[in-house]
């Protein structure tokens, strides 16, 4: 068959029969070029941001200047007169100031109390953004300015400013096991130590936003998100709509990282204004409001105490940490204490977590959340410990390696961790040992000193899980179609999907057409995020290219006259394994011909019970410190990740890259600065303030090396998340290579000359 | 962040240009690579109503040699100063700006022109122009005249130009032998940066002596303008070059300047830092002056 280039087929598992793991595979795992590569650079690909409808009216939202102030009267007759404008929308008005929540606490689109600077006051449409955004300004709105608290670390102070009326502590989660004091106690090194991440801001490259359009009561959207079923389901609700009414689409995406996981505000806005104008309406968020409004990684304060025995064993963890969502409930401290809690052995431990509100705008996800924040505290804190008992910090950790989950209730073992290996061969592969020594040997004379650091982790999930379908459509040319819900968001999902489908069925990955991420038309699958989106899709995908191969078999056997039992699935043709010299070929097939297509339906299968499913990794790196400038130079990064099977080892190293650079960017660049002392507002709220690592902040040696390990229980594409874990030790490991180099233990991000410099003086005086 | 309206002119001539200038004058602003002016229009910082575009007047594109002395064209873009040869082999420490200045994309656009023309104080040419101790050509429908970059700042965002004037030409003599130049700056990140600190420094020796004839050190980031180093110039004048007198022009440079604290740096880090880059830089001045 010409859609096929003859490579070796997996045998067909019988109905009822789950298939193995792939034994060998011939297109999953290569280095493949993305399927939409062409469309993304040549610019063809259409993103949100690029539809245009005809008599399509934009959209403007109007954002309270204030970190914390009242809206006492909002006067839009002045934004009504500009010539084109549409329509206004804002507060009090019971059907367009719609109620909104941010998980329990309830609020409304346009707030009469904003609670952080850039909440929606108002909003309008015209025929031009130039008009919208006029009109915008045009509108008079009377602010009673209150009192802020922008700084996590004083909003539990008697006097701070409340946020919400019951005060500003959201929660406090506890967690124990053992006895810590026992722990200590045993311990013949106690260390305890406080540790500070700044709060970093997604800003993906598309801007957050979205077109809106009314079709009779039908709405459509076209969102720039991570999950077009997420969207669906909150306009749904906020609007009031059946979920058939409402379709988002979401074909391309530029970017997310966790901050389009959920459903916005203007999302809301944008399908009332198109309600209200009879037209469509497009709104997409200025770059300033997005960092402002579209989330971030929430600022982390940690202390850590932690004991340890002559021999390396851990003997207790104690961990507290406050933290904030910002304004509302976000998830302030979440997830931050679980690697405290399961990456390494440890009897005794307990950890505190409590979050509160300031007047800052709500976190979201950011890829690992929380998780890169605890493995500052933590794997700064195993390097301590390395040092304290004269052992070397890879022996340390690989000392303390668990092969099942101690933070989850009843211990379940991973189905496979390659956690040791991911040490061994890091620090193999990276040459540890004699870099550790050429840093220990350098003479402290010159002003540029060497250093080399290391960090480990775990994810938190990663293993994916139901639900998801997915339809694979045979047509009788051979050519297929693979539809799901599933977003890209640059991630390579779709070419992955294409390469599990051709794996399955012999076909050419590029006779594959893939349609994703609508509602209206393609599967249900949960947001692609968590480093969840291959691990639950490859599976179903595979699922469903089973079903048509079964469902071509059984085809094959009526026209053969033939069992089923005694055909063979080769790609090209079926063929009896009892009499080789009967064959059909797959587009002879009478049945495929008469019907058109062949369809398979896939399933997400469940996930291996009292077992759990996660990926780790560990990362080494070499810096430079200048230590009369305070500058740090990073020469190199070596990523060894266990994700499981390796999908497309392209998009592996493509991860790998761009979580390093991320992490880089935690380490030593990145900070939101808000103005705390004076008026709470964000200082740097553009790309020129806000630094994130340019390309030559970032080594061009980034090495990626796969630690494959089968896993026949987690799923059966055998593979594991590596989204995120590629960015959960990075930036630990830079602080641990810089305290090789010059001694200095940096607790608190990011890493940037202005702080080495003063940190480095204070060194000097100190002697 | 949108545009504010205006009206676009685009003069073939600088007679045409100077023309247009002088009708509208204060209401005008010269438009060359637009990396600054077209970010403070979205800004609403200035909202000119008429932009005068020097785009399509091609003799202020031009980089020439007369006798000892470069001229370039006020719309020469920073991407060719970065990579011309030219430039490397005559003034290595404009060619050094001229490469730190944003990125690839940035470079591609903005001017040397509108980078003197912004007058920001943490601009990446100023410094090496003045430690060569350029002129700039300037002409209006009045005439023109000739001005010392030295006498051009005023503080940040202003200059000595008047409302109907633009910059077409920057001068700068070709240093001869025994004359060498270095610029370094620093900032956060290694690209795409607002300067922290930024120095150049010029250095002539005696032909006889090697001594100190000449010495120019021009401070960026520390004051509203970019600013001379007159203290650590007069350390350095009529001693013979080396390492420790560097260090003692280095200090003294840090006393020169009077550096503000913002959320981007500290005034004690910045004073460090222009101590640093004073001594790194005139060690970079002395080899080229060195190299015969
Ligand atoms: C992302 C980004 C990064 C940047 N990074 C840097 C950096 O690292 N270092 C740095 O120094 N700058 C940087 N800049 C600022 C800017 O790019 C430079 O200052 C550039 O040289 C400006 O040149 P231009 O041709 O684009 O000027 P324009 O924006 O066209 O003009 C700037 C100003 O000069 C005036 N002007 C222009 N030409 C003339 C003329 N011939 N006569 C009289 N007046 C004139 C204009 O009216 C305007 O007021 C950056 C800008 C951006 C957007």
């Amino acid at each position: 068959m010409y859609y096929t280039e003859g490579l070796p087929v997996p045998e067909t598992p019988s109905p009822g029969e789950t298939p193995g793991p792939w034994e060998r595979t011939d297109v999953v795992g290569k280095p493949r070029p993305r399927v939409d590569a062409y469309e993304r650079v040549s610019g063809t690909a259409v993103y949100p941001s690029d539809i245009v409808l005809p008599r399509m009216l934009y959209g403007a939202i109007l954002r309270c200047p204030h970190p914390h102030a009242q809206v006492k009267k909002v006067d839009t007759t002045a934004a009504e007169a500009p010539p084109r404008v549409r329509a206004v929308i804002g507060p009090g008005d019971p059907k367009t100031d719609l109620p909104w929540s941010f998980r329990d606490v309830k609020t409304t689109l346009f707030p009469k109390t904003c609670r952080f600077e850039g909440e929606p006051v108002a909003a309008v449409a015209a025929e031009t953004l130039y008009q919208a955004w006029d009109a915008a300004g045009a509108v008079r709105v009377d602010y009673k300015v209150l009192p802020h608290v922008s700084d996590e670390r004083r909003a539990l102070e008697k006097d701070a400013p409340k946020v919400h009326e019951n005060g500003n502590k959201l929660k406090t989660d506890t967690y124990s096991r053992g006895d810590v004091e026992k722990g200590f106690f045993e311990a013949d090194v106690v260390l305890e130590q406080h540790y500070r991440t700044e709060a970093e801001v997604h800003t993906p490259l598309e801007l957050h936003g979205c077109v809106a359009n009314w079709d009779g009561d039908v709405l459509t959207i076209w969102e720039s998100t991570q999950g077009v079923y997420a969207v669906q389901s909150r306009v749904a609700e906020v609007l009031g709509l059946p979920l058939s009414k409402v379709r988002v689409i979401g074909h391309y995406m530029g970017g997310g990282f966790g901050s389009k996981l959920q459903t916005s505000r203007y999302s809301i806005v944008a399908a009332l204004l198109a309600k209200k104008t009879g037209r469509p309406v497009k709104s997409f968020l200025p770059r300033e409001a997005t960092f402002l409004a579209m989330g971030n990684r929430p600022p982390s304060n940690m202390t850590l105490k932690a004991g340890v025995k002559k021999d390396g064993t851990l003997t207790a963890l104690s961990f507290t940490c406050l933290g904030t969502g910002g304004a509302y409930p976000a998830g302030g401290t979440s997830l931050v204490d679980w690697q405290i809690r399961d990456l390494y052995l440890c009897p005794h431990v307990r950890t505190e977590c409590t979050d509160v509100y300031i007047n800052a705008g709500p976190a979201r996800p950011f890829r690992a959340p929380g998780h890169p924040q605890c493995s500052w505290a933590l794997e700064q804190m195993l390097d301590a410990l390395a040092e304290a008992i004269g052992m070397d910090p890879v022996a340390l950790r690989l000392k303390n390696v668990p092969d099942y989950s101690q933070g989850r209730e009843g211990n379940p073992p991973y189905t496979t961790t390659g956690l040791k290996q991911c040490f061994k061969e890091g620090a193999r592969r990276f040459g540890w040992e004699k870099a550790r020594r050429k840093t220990a040997g350098q003479e402290k004379k010159g002003h540029l000193r060497r250093g080399v650091g290391m960090a480990g982790s775990v994810w938190f999930v990663g293993g994916g899980g139901p639900p998801s379908t997915v339809i694979l459509k045979l047509f009788s040319d051979g050519s297929a179609n693979l539809n799901m819900g599933a977003s890209d968001i640059g991630t390579g999902t779709k070419t992955v999907m294409a390469m599990v489908a051709a794996e399955e069925l012999g076909l050419r990955p590029e006779m594959i057409r893939i349609e994703h991420a609508d509602t209206g038309t393609t599967q249900y699958a949960t947001p692609s995020g968590g480093s969840k989106t291959v691990p639950t899709e490859a599976p179903t995908v595979r699922d469903a290219a089973v079903q048509v191969k079964r469902r071509l078999l059984q085809m094959a056997a009526e026209e053969m006259d033939l069992p089923v039992e005694d055909l063979r699935y080769t790609g090209d043709d079926i063929v009896s394994r009892s009499r080789p010299d009967r064959r059909i070929r797959i587009v002879d097939i009478s049945g495929l011909k008469r019907q058109g297509v062949v369809v398979g339906v896939g399933h997400r299968g469940p996930n291996p019970e009292k077992k759990t499913v996660n990926p780790f990794c560990a990362q080494f790196c070499e810096v430079e410190v200048n230590t009369r400038t305070g500058e740090l130079r990073i020469l190199r990064f070596l990523s060894t990740n266990e994700s499981g099977r390796v999908m497309n080892r392209l998009t592996f190293d493509s991860q790998v890259i761009g979580g390093v650079t991320m992490g880089i960017g935690l380490a030593a660049t990145e900070m939101r600065i808000l103005d705390a002392n004076r008026t709470g507002k964000m200082v740097n709220r553009n790309w020129h303030d806000y630094k994130l690592p340019t390309s030559l902040d970032v080594p061009a040696d980034i090495v990626g090396v796969p630690i494959e390990m089968p896993d026949a229980e987690a799923n059966i594409s055998g593979a594991k998340g590596l989204g995120e874990p590629v960015t959960i030790p990075t930036a630990a490991a830079v602080a641990n290579a810089v305290y090789d180099a010059v001694g200095i233990r940096i607790t608190e991000s990011p890493i940037n000359p202005l702080k080495l410099s003063s940190l480095l003086e204070q060194q000097k005086k100190e002697g | 962040m949108l545009l504010p309206k205006f009206d676009f002119h685009e003069p073939a001539s600088v007679e045409e240009a100077c023309q247009v200038m002088a009708e509208f004058k204060e209401k005008a602003k010269p438009l060359a690579g637009g990396t600054d002016l077209m970010v403070n229009m979205k800004k609403k910082i200035v909202s000119p109503e008429q932009i005068v575009s020097l785009g399509r007047i091609d003799t202020l594109k031009d980089l020439s040699r007369e006798n000892g002395t470069l001229k370039i064209g006020a719309c020469f873009t920073v991407a060719d100063l970065a990579v011309s040869e030219t430039v490397q082999k005559l003034v290595s420490a404009l060619g050094s700006g001229g490469r730190a200045l944003g990125s690839p994309l940035v470079r591609n656009l903005a001017t040397i022109g509108g980078n003197i023309g912004s007058a920001r104080p943490a601009a990446d040419l100023p410094p090496s122009l003045m430690a060569y101790g350029a002129r700039l050509s300037i002409e209006s429908s009045r005439g023109s005249r000739e001005l010392d970059i030295e006498k051009f700042f005023k503080g940040p965002g202003m200059t000595a130009l008047a409302p109907d004037e633009v910059i077409t030409a920057i001068h700068v003599d070709i240093p001869g032998p025994g004359a060498g130049a270095g610029y370094i700056n620093i900032g956060v990140r290694r690209a795409q940066d607002c300067n922290i600190v930024n120095v150049a420094s010029f250095l002539a020796l005696d032909e006889k002596d090697g001594a100190v004839k000449t010495a120019r050190i021009v401070m960026g980031s520390v004051g509203p303008t970019p600013m001379r180093a007159p203290t650590a110039e007069k350390v350095l004048v009529g001693s013979r070059p080396d390492a420790s007198l560097f260090a003692e022009a280095a200090a003294a440079a840090e006393q020169d300047c009077s550096p503000i604290l913002d959320f981007r740096g500290s005034a004690e880090y910045r004073r460090a830092m222009v101590g640093v880059l004073t001594r790194r830089t005139l060690e970079i001045a002395l080899k080229e002056a060195q190299r015969g």
